[in-house]
């Protein structure tokens, strides 16, 4: 998929685990997972501006766009 | 989590018990079928087999003949003439001159249709009384025996595969109310069943019925020949079934989006 979601890479960053970011932005670990993954087919803004809070960065640190 | 809804498991409850009945007494036809040379076992018969014939639907006509004047039905008003054909200033009575080849002297080609239980509601204007039925033939050439015994069990069989395919729709939606491929299926599937069945029906009906010309019943005695009474075969299309059928293929499409915006959905964060 040309959209790589980096918040493996992000999280590392700011020393925070999955499942404690999950609890903060109010979504199931199982769909972290699933965005972790690349296997979601679409963020909600709701969602993304969570997890932008939550991490103190920006939408461009967490999405990448590849050309396939 | 259980969602599904109390409908659902009425429906569930009612094509599974039909479901399993219909398997019965499609083993009790195929056993009298088998083993037996009357057609029954016991007391109890299917309502068709070699023995006792297979249905054809057929349509009824009774036609009384045309009665002379001031019948009840028929307006067509003669002075003098009371409504059995009598002349009324006749001391003793007599009929009125015949004016059909059936009438006969000292008797009269006229029937009355009975509508008096109508009073002042209603007047009847059918001269004609129509209606559809069934009748039982047995075949007696091997082509015909083959057609219309493919034709009543393959009907018998079609039937029990929609009440299973009905069984299993709502044993899914009794679980929970979503879209889902495989419910989709089903419907679609459902639905080429039942217009499959209807099609099956008229084209074997319309080959066995060339062969089946019209079914009259007349009085012995020409001279009472007052009322006809024919049978001819009818296709038996099931328009409900075949529009029932259409509506599902229809519905399995809009099913077939709906599951996959809900797969999207599951996989919008």
């Amino acid at each position: 998929m040309p959209i790589i979601v980096n918040l493996d890479i992000v999280l590392a960053k700011r020393k925070m685990k999955s499942k404690e970011l999950a609890e903060i932005i109010g979504i199931t670990t199982a769909n972290l997972s699933i965005l972790k993954s690349g296997k979601a087919k679409a963020i909600r803004f709701s969602t993304l501006e969570a997890i932008c809070e939550a991490l103190d960065c920006q939408p461009a640190d967490i999405l990448e766009y590849v050309e396939t | 989590m259980k969602t599904g809804t109390a409908l659902a498991d009425i429906l569930f409850l009612i094509c599974s018990i039909s479901f399993y009945l219909l398997i019965i007494a499609f083993g009790f036809a195929l056993a009298t079928e088998a083993f037996t040379d009357d057609g029954k076992m016991g007391n109890f018969s299917p309502k068709f087999n070699s023995a006792l014939g297979y249905e054809m639907p057929v349509e009824f006509k009774i036609k009384p003949k045309s009665p002379m004047f001031n019948n009840i039905l028929f307006t067509d008003y003669k002075e003098g003439i009371d409504d059995k054909g009598k002349k009324t200033y006749a001391t003793i009575p007599q009929y009125a001159n015949s004016i059909t080849t059936e009438d006969s002297l000292n008797f009269k080609a006229v029937v009355s249709i009975n509508n008096y239980g109508m009073g002042d509601n209603f007047e009847l204007t059918s001269n004609v009384f129509r209606g559809d039925g069934h009748v039982h033939i047995k075949p007696k050439t091997l082509f015909n025996k083959v057609i219309i015994v493919f034709r009543t069990y393959m009907n018998f069989i079609i039937l029990i595969i929609i009440f299973f395919f009905l069984k299993n729709i709502f044993k899914m939606l009794r679980i929970t109310i979503e879209f889902s491929q495989k419910l989709y299926k089903l419907i679609q599937m459902l639905g080429v069943i039942m217009i499959s069945k209807v099609l099956l029906s008229v084209i074997i009906n319309s080959i066995l019925g060339m062969w089946l010309t019209d079914i009259g019943i007349q009085p012995l005695n020409d001279g009472l020949n007052y009322v006809d009474i024919t049978m001819s075969s009818r296709l038996d299309f099931d328009f409900s079934l075949f529009l029932v059928g259409f509506s599902l293929i229809v519905l399995s499409a809009l099913l077939k989006s709906g599951s996959k915006m809900q797969q999207e959905n599951k996989l919008t964060i």
